[in-house]
């Protein structure tokens, strides 16, 4: 027997060799062409897949088989592996050949089979590889589309180019097929032969049927059964096809002994067939291949048929290497016939071709993404905009609103109904973290201790300095209390809160805290630390809980004075938080009026927001800006928002002054020794 | 069923951001988890539904924010469509792909949240301290990124199992 099979289109025994082979050289590739992925050509056959990379070749040709566990549908082999395995096999494991007649039968393995060859050939991680498909020319739509989505789901790109058989055999078996004359060529492949004359590019007529290959498989192994009641399996009959399988009566007939199982006695036996035998058992399929070249023949116009009667037929494919076919077709037609140099690799190598020249050759191919592209996709990649595009309009209006208006209305609504069912939790998750969190800081900000020591040792300092203001100012503040009849803030009525939530997001300083309207908490009012020193203002309140923009967020701002030193006005002005840093700016302090670094920074009794006299910080750097009508200057608040656990929310209504205390309440006997210290550094200040 | 069970963890997820990892900062600054779900379900399942996890999570987070409400939204959703578009045209997913999706997304994600909140007129997203905060951010959500994948996968199961049964020799 002959080493190599047609129907198996390789020798079995250079399958390994051709993995690694490098046929087709000197392409020239843009630099940046192994980081699109390569660009490949898959002749999906009914026997065997052959793939073509661009620049390299065919790298792979393996029987298009695929070995599969009944039990959980997992592959276990691949091409060679799994063809050995047909006929073999216990019964949960199943060989399965994916195509039948050209086109695919069973879609989940095909695809499995093709991501399996693709990821053989193609070393590429992150591109998605163009792809030529070959089909036969008789294929369905819907047979088209399969193929298409199969090579999608297996991993090419998204226009998956088809190319029809005849024309890719007719480009590699080296005809002109662009050129005004007839070239006809007969491909006989595993499932279809394919029959076509081509002139300019295009197919001028064409004959696809399903008989090739397997039906002369078929034919020997019911003619054996008929003739001889011998069992035989698939392999055996392909075998038998390759070295007895003629078309046309040899010179010399052979003799070969066939094993199979006999159907009368169930044992194994051996018989002697010779080639003669086999031919009439094949004469039935052989004859329609010879027909549909006739009928072809027949449809040609006489111009292209002329050109045909002096170039001759080009026989492709496996089918090619039938023993005796040229001389049948020839008798048969009266035309030259010619057998392709490499008849099992014409296909291939044609959509290989395609690829290489994809500019020139393009207009051969049908693209998914154009012409044919299946509707469900279509609708599939529109949906999926319109999608995007309601979300984003959805979200720039939920901006729009909510810069605009503030949060109220129902997305106000919206956001306390959450705030107000995840308060608890937060509260919860707060005095379980705070051990843990304090011992995260310590690991991700372990560098900083000795920064945060020297800055402690600073901010000492400047309260030393901030004392002894304090002490200039005692008697200054008593003075103007007398004199114009101020309340205390000892008898403002306070809450005492716990700090549940801080800076949520990233690009959001606020404070959540675990008391809201139930305990009498309302918007605007300010919120001080433990110490009496500034933390900020209730901006938004729920049921049980209400949110604090701390006096460092950008927008805050608060009216603020500096001390009047000897010969110099008071300062009054504005101070408001900066990005990303940890000061506070004033910008419109009076030029002239005297400020010092260390100066004690108090809220302003002009504002009505805040009660006056609250401490804000202290004066770290005065910038006179050049011309001298303007300075900045820089104020360190007092409050250490980082250590922050506790603080009191003023009863302070914005231009309506305090609410006076006039019972004593629960939560005003817990703040009691907080109300103390307060009291007494506001007097202080 | 599958979108009550994604609705579910994404509500999971707002929690766990808005109530645990204020506490686990890093340099101060806090991943963005629900922009990590919505790349894991834009690599999952696709820009569509990557986009629409991206929009719920990020308004969840939104109603615990006092910037703009929809800023979040909108950037998670974009990013978490980008994402589903770009796995398109993955052929194989590497173990170390969620970590560097975490990353990339980040920073595109920050980057759109910068962009808007600018528009929006929002102060505190504005110069390089907004930058310097996405990145670090960026760089967390890549550390978490693996955990996440892993949890959006074991939660909504995969759109297309054919993926992995595949594995290469």
């Amino acid at each position: 027997m002959r080493p190599g099979g047609w129907n198996g289109r390789a020798p079995a025994h250079s399958l390994g060799a051709l993995g690694r082979r490098k046929t087709v050289n000197s392409v020239n590739e843009p630099f940046y062409a192994g980081l699109l992925g390569r660009d490949m050509a898959v002749d999906l056959g009914t026997a065997n897949t052959l793939v073509y990379v661009r620049g390299r070749g065919v790298v792979l040709d393996e029987p298009s088989v695929v070995a599969v566990n009944a039990r959980d549908g997992r592959p276990l082999a691949v091409g060679i592996e799994a063809k050995k395995m047909i006929g073999r096999t216990p019964d949960h494991i199943k060989a399965i050949r994916p195509l039948k007649d050209g086109v695919i039968a069973d879609f989940d393995i095909c695809e499995k089979m093709l991501r399996y060859f693709i990821q053989r050939v193609h070393p590429r991680k992150w591109a998605k590889p163009r792809m030529v498909i070959c089909v036969p020319s008789g294929i369905t739509g819907v047979e088209q589309r399969a193929v298409q989505e199969a090579a999608q789901q297996a991993g090419a790109r998204k226009e998956a180019y088809i190319i029809e058989e005849p024309r890719a055999a007719a480009i590699g078996a080296g005809l002109p097929v662009h050129e005004p004359s007839g070239n006809m060529v007969v491909d006989i492949g595993g499932g279809t032969t394919e029959v076509a004359v081509i002139s300019l590019g295009g197919i001028v007529a064409s004959e696809s049927i399903r008989i090739a290959g397997d039906e002369l498989d078929e034919a020997i192994i019911n003619f054996v059964k008929k003739e001889y009641s011998l069992a035989l399996g698939e392999r055996t009959s392909e075998e038998i096809k390759i070295a007895l399988g003629s078309a046309f009566p040899l010179q010399e007939e052979l003799y070969a002994e066939v094993r199979g199982r006999d159907l009368v006695t169930g044992l194994p036996k051996t018989i002697v067939i010779s080639t003669s035998e086999i031919r009439d058992a094949i004469e039935e399929p052989v004859a329609a291949i010879v027909d549909s070249v006739k009928v072809t023949l027949d449809k040609t116009p006489p111009e292209l048929a002329a050109d045909i009667m002096s170039k001759g037929i080009v026989v492709t494919g496996g089918g090619a290497l039938l023993h005796g076919l040229r001389e049948r077709l020839s008798t048969e037609t009266g035309m030259p016939i010619v057998i392709a140099d490499n008849p099992l690799f014409s296909v291939v190598h044609g959509s290989g071709q395609c690829l290489e020249n994809f500019d020139v050759l393009k207009h051969v191919l049908i693209s998914s993404a154009h012409q044919y592209r299946p509707m469900a996709i279509a609708r599939r990649t529109s949906r999926r905009r319109y999608v995007l595009l309601v979300l984003v309009l959805t979200a720039v209006t939920l901006i729009t609103l909510d810069s605009r208006g503030g949060r109220s209305g129902p997305l106000g609504a919206l956001g306390r109904a959450a705030h107000t069912l995840v308060s608890p939790i937060q509260g919860a998750v707060d005095s379980v973290a705070t051990p843990i969190s304090d011992w995260w800081h310590g690991v991700t900000d372990g560098a900083n201790l000795k920064r945060d020591n020297r800055k402690l040792r600073e901010q000492l300092a400047i309260a030393q300095g901030a004392e002894r203001a304090a002490q200039r100012a005692l008697a200054e503040n008593e003075d103007l209390k007398k004199l114009l009849g101020l309340n205390s803030l000892l008898n403002v009525k306070r809450v005492n809160a716990r700090i549940v939530g801080r800076d949520t997001g990233n690009f959001d300083s606020s404070l959540t805290l675990d008391h809201g309207t139930e305990s009498g908490i309302a918007r605007d009012m300010p919120v001080v630390g433990p110490d009496g020193y500034l933390v900020g203002t209730v901006i938004d309140v729920g049921r049980n809980f209400a949110k604090v923009r701390v006096l460092t967020d950008p927008v805050f701002a608060v009216g603020v004075r500096a001390p009047q030193h000897p010969g110099s006005g008071a300062a009054t002005g504005t101070a408001s938080g900066q990005r990303g840093s940890r000061d506070l700016l004033v910008d419109d302090f009076d030029p002239q009026a005297k400020v010092l670094r260390g100066d004690q920074i108090v809220t302003s009794p002009l504002s009505t927001k805040f009660p006056p006299d609250l401490l804000v910080g202290s004066v770290t750097k005065v910038v006179d800006l050049p011309g001298g009508f303007s300075r900045n200057v820089y104020v360190r608040p007092y409050v250490d928002l980082g250590a922050l656990e506790d603080v009191s929310v003023l009863f302070w209504l914005q231009g309506q002054g305090p609410v006076v205390k006039t019972t004593t309440t629960t939560t005003a006997t817990t703040s009691s020794t907080t109300t103390t210290s307060t009291t007494t550094t506001t007097v202080g200040g | 069923m599958r979108s009550l069970r994604m609705l579910a963890l994404i509500v999971v997820v707002v929690l766990v951001q808005v109530t645990v990892f204020p506490h686990l900062r890093i340099a101060g600054v806090a991943p963005d988890l629900g922009l990590v779900v919505a790349l894991a379900v834009g690599y999952h399942d696709g820009p569509e539904a990557g986009a629409i996890a991206g929009f719920v999570a990020g308004f969840g987070f939104d109603l615990f924010l006092e910037t703009p409400l929809g800023l979040d939204a909108l950037a998670y959703a974009l990013v978490g469509y980008g994402v589903g578009i770009i796995e398109g045209g993955l052929l194989r997913s590497p173990r170390w792909l969620p970590s560097v999706l975490g990353v990339a997304g980040g920073l595109a994600g920050g980057l759109i949240l910068i962009g808007i909140g600018v528009l929006a007129g929002v102060e505190n997203v504005k110069g390089t301290h907004g930058v310097q905060t996405i990145a670090i951010a960026a760089l967390y959500d890549g550390l978490l990124a693996p955990f996440v994948f892993f949890a959006v996968t074991r939660t909504v199961g995969r759109a297309d199992d054919i993926r992995t049964s595949w594995s290469i020799r």
